[in-house]
């Protein structure tokens, strides 16, 4: 469509009618199939990083993480976290107001671009990246007269981080962007308000679950990160090793109370993150709805 | 003046959907500004509030320009269909925004918003928060909101439209009353008629982009000017009839002459005009008893509605002799007359009109409107072509007594003179009304500027000395530039006897014939209706439906006073298409215009291109279906323009 339009929503009162519905035992049995499916998948492995993490007790975990390593890669981790969504949280918002409220040519591609990163393997994108960055790559040149470093140290992980997680921010976005309109804009405009009094008490608001959403996701797919980051990085110990590349090495050194350890440190970080959103924004309907 | 616009022009894609729009509000004044979905009502409220851009022309609200203004430098309040209040906002944080904006100190701002709630009937719901207000009260706030920094000027965009009718009736209430307190200069844009008479001062419609009337409701309902405005504004009876020194004659009808048509150029001999008569004025008798009022003729119930305080009646009545219905739109292919009449419903209940009832029709009082008869422009660039187009156009303007435009194009001032001169000698005296414009421009551009000016019924050019791939391009180009029909002129002809129409069925096909009709009555021609069907097997049942088809059409014509014959064949369209137009003796070819997509370019593909490309020997009419029409502008399902770009640059 070449115009937008501003898309109405409308609060279904009535009670939703299930146009078919399985009853007896084919409803029990296709719970029990999710169920399983869901336990397998997600809570076994979790339990088993749990009993793997205290088979010897509390004392060795705790020992675990206070070894000078594990702390260097943790924060490290959360400083390229942090960055990652400081950025996307002011170019991905960007991008999805542009995207949603301009018309341009290449827009269709931009927004099939914005997709890429879900499609290509991170190791690919940490290649890539070396192919731009690296010693013999196309900057080099340039980085080198200025003498920055991105290759094997930390701006290059933290551009493979941006990289990978460029999705997030705008895919969070742009529906509720467009399902928003702009009307309630346009009546801010003819009450006086400029530009940034608009966007900041009248557009924001809108788009906050959205926003908050998109860095949540981005944020905890930046402490995950794995491929992208050991390829531009290097995983050099003590300087380029993040959480996840400390927990790969040690291992591989089969320390496994520790790397257990370190795992489940950082995915019930993610974990608690993501729920918390949750149960923050439960809270915050409930108060609208009262 | 609160209010001026003037020539405020809008356009979107080449085309204008606000078209030269002039008009003065007083202050204090309460303006309702009506017309179809699509017709520009909106687009104008949202110039006026700086939310859409002007192509042309000037707001000036209370003297001072703001034509390229900012909606926060306009100082005007606006009230959305759909609230568009700040969800997140409570209903009291709403209603302050604009003082919050501008800083207002927080007591002022209380205050102003307790005046607010409790002006609009709401005091005590200010902490609530929009979701849990039903859209009556929504649409409260969202008028309180829109007053609150105390704006000159407030506008209105349907807001009542999407309520229900028990709250539309107490909101309009309300805002009625607000209005006459604070005594704020108002528009209020709505395509709901009964909304529009009962809170207009005044009120105007708008058509296609177009002002079309101005006036006090009750002038517009009992005195319109045109058509449109006749049959836009409640249930109407709208007829065509004569114009005679001893007064309106329509079939056994008189009427003396009164003011009203006074002012209408009185030409030799009878005058067509369109006979208006609103459902109150008929009036109904059994066949037994006397009507106490002139009598149109005897005719059969064919419906009768219950509408709580009145009946509704629908009355066929049989055709007849020169008088064509207009308005309630009888039914393609057949040739009664439909009358709408209401009765008290006292009386209804008293003396029931079942269906099939005969009664006797009368006509208290009529309202005549000039009819507006055809206009066409014809192309000229000073070329043998051109010249033989003028002739031919000069020609059929005069026996169908149409107005005449010459657009001289492409040409120097010099040559533009010499171009004209011969066009009035060729054309000599004898046209109802004859104007002549020049233009630089190409032809596309030239017709564009001149259909916004004005818009016309046919332009006629000639293709003549052009190549197959020009004669096309020129063909669609002028078609593309408005909504007229298209005349090719020949280069060589003798005034058309024989008239071959050519449609296909369906809903397009119908009003091609209709338009066709009308025209050719004009030039005295008999007609010959002609479809070709593709040869396949269920010949039978698709000829079946063409057969009836074309019936109905014939019927149509005659009601026209065309008389018509019909042709079905099967074979090749184009080449049974030369065929008759060789062999039947035809020679005027009548084509309908291809449909093309909702706002899409117009392209004269498959077989009607096939024949504009080729010289012929025989002037072609392309005749365009209002079908299409209709959907030409880009417009949201509310029936406004959604410009986003141009709103956030």
């Amino acid at each position: 469509m070449s115009i937008s339009e501003p898309i109405e929503t409308t609060v279904v009162t009535q009670p939703r009618r299930v146009a078919f519905s399985f009853e007896g035992w084919q409803r029990h049995l296709l719970i029990g199939i999710v169920v399983g499916y869901t336990a397998l998948l997600i809570l076994a492995p979790l339990g088993g990083l749990i009993t793997g993490a205290f088979a010897k007790g509390l004392g060795p975990v705790i020992e675990a993480l206070r070894q000078p390593d594990v702390l260097k890669s943790f924060q490290l981790t959360l400083y390229i976290g942090l960055i990652t969504i400081v950025i996307h949280a002011l170019f991905g918002t960007t991008l999805a107001w542009v995207l949603v409220r301009y018309r341009f040519p290449g827009r269709r591609l931009i927004n099939a671009m914005i997709d890429l990163p879900f499609a290509v393997s991170p190791v690919v994108v940490g290649y890539m990246l070396l192919l731009v960055f690296g010693r013999n790559g196309l900057l080099a040149p340039v980085l080198d007269a200025l003498q920055i470093k991105v290759a094997f140290a930390v701006p290059g992980m933290i551009i493979a981080t941006i990289f990978v997680t460029m999705p997030f921010m705008a895919r969070e976005i742009i529906p509720i962007l467009e399902a928003f309109g702009i009307e309630q804009e346009q009546a801010a405009a003819t009450l006086g308000a400029n530009g940034w009094q608009t966007f900041w008490w009248v557009t924001f608001p809108a788009l906050r679950w959205g926003f908050i959403y998109g860095i949540i996701l981005t944020f905890a797919r930046a402490l995950g990160e794995f491929g992208a980051v050991l390829v531009v990085g290097g995983g050099i110990q003590g300087l380029t090793e993040s959480a996840t590349l400390y927990i790969f090495r040690i291992l591989d050194q089969r320390e496994y109370v520790g790397a257990y350890t370190a795992a489940l440190v950082l995915g019930l970080f993610s974990l608690i993150l993501v729920i918390g959103t949750e149960l923050f924004r439960r809270r915050e309907e409930e108060k609208h709805k009262r | 003046m609160s209010i001026i616009l003037d020539r405020l022009t809008k356009r979107y894609e080449g085309y204008p959907v606000v078209n030269r729009l002039s008009l003065e509000i007083a202050s204090g004044e309460f303006f309702v500004l009506t017309g179809p979905s699509g017709s520009g009502k909106s687009t104008v409220l949202r110039m006026i509030a700086g939310l859409n851009t002007v192509d042309e022309g000037m707001v000036i609200l209370r003297g001072r320009d703001v034509t390229n203004a900012p909606p926060q430098q306009r100082g005007v309040g606006f009230v959305f269909q759909h609230y568009a209040l700040f969800q997140h906002m409570t209903v009291a944080e709403n209603i302050e925004f604009a003082l919050e904006v501008r800083n207002v100190p927080i007591n002022h701002r209380r205050h102003r918003r307790d005046e607010l709630l409790e002006l609009v009937g709401l005091a005590g719901l200010g902490s609530r928060l929009p979701t849990h207000l039903s859209g009556g009260q929504q649409q409260r706030v969202a008028l309180a909101r829109a007053l609150a920094h105390q704006p000159e000027v407030l506008l209105l965009d349907e807001p009542f439209g999407a309520l229900d009718a028990k709250i539309r009736v107490e909101l309009r209430r309300t805002l009625r009353a607000i209005q006459k307190e604070l005594r704020i200069t108002t528009i209020f844009v709505t395509h709901d008629q009964e909304e529009a008479f009962q809170m207009a001062d005044r009120l105007g419609v708008m058509n296609f982009g177009r002002l079309l009337e101005v006036g006090a409701a009750d002038v517009l309902y009992q005195h319109p000017q045109t058509e449109f405005v006749a049959t836009f504004l409640g249930t109407t009876n709208l007829l065509v009839g004569e114009l005679a020194k001893d007064g309106i004659h329509v079939g056994p009808l008189a009427f003396p002459p009164r003011a009203d048509v006074s002012d209408m150029e009185q030409g030799p001999g009878p005058q067509r005009v369109q006979v208006l008569f609103r459902p109150e004025e008929v009036t109904l008798a059994l066949p037994h008893e006397t009507l106490n009022a002139p009598q149109l003729g005897i005719g059969e119930v064919e419906e009768s509605n219950f509408s709580g305080s009145v009946e509704r009646l629908l009355l066929r009545l049989p055709s007849i002799a020169g008088v064509r219905p207009i308005a309630p739109p009888v039914p393609y292919g057949d040739d009664a007359i439909l009358v709408e009449a209401i009765r008290p419903q006292d009386v209804a209940r008293r003396f029931p009109l079942e269906r099939g009832r005969k009664v006797k029709v009368g006509v208290r009082s009529i309202h005549a409107l000039a009819h507006p008869g055809l206009s066409f422009l014809i192309l000229t660039d000073g070329s043998e072509a051109a010249k033989a187009a003028v002739s031919f156009g000069g020609q059929i303007a005069r026996v169908a007594h149409a107005r005449v435009t010459i657009l001289s194009y492409g040409l120097n001032a010099e040559e533009h003179q010499r171009n004209l001169q011969h066009v009035r000698e060729q054309l000599g005296s004898g046209l109802a009304h004859l104007e002549m414009r020049t233009a630089p421009e190409l032809p596309e551009i030239a017709i564009a500027r001149e259909t916004e000016r004005q818009p016309y019924d046919l332009v006629i050019a000639g293709l003549g000395g052009l190549t197959p791939a020009n004669r096309l391009t020129l063909a669609e180009n002028i078609l593309k530039s408005g909504h007229h029909h298209l005349l090719l002129a020949p280069t060589t002809h003798a005034e058309p006897v024989n008239a071959l129409v050519c449609v296909r069925g369906g809903e397009p096909g119908k009003e091609d014939v209709l338009f066709a009709g009308r025209f050719l009555r004009h030039l005295g021609v008999h007609v010959s209706l002609l479809s070709i069907v593709p040869t396949n097997d269920n010949k039978n049942e698709q000829l079946k439906q063409v057969e009836r088809f074309l019936g109905e059409g014939v019927r149509s014509l005659a009601r026209l006073g065309v008389p018509a014959r019909t042709i079905i064949l099967s074979g090749q369209i184009r080449r049974e298409i030369d065929d008759q137009m060789r062999t039947g003796e035809h020679d005027l070819l009548v084509l309908g215009a291809p449909l093309h997509p909702r706002g899409g370019e117009i392209t004269l593909d498959g077989v009607v291109g096939q024949i504009v490309k080729e010289p012929s020997a025989y002037p072609i009419l392309i005749v365009r279906s209002h079908y299409a029409m209709n959907n030409l502008y880009p417009t949201t399902s509310d029936g406004r323009i959604n410009i986003v770009e141009k709103l956030f640059p």
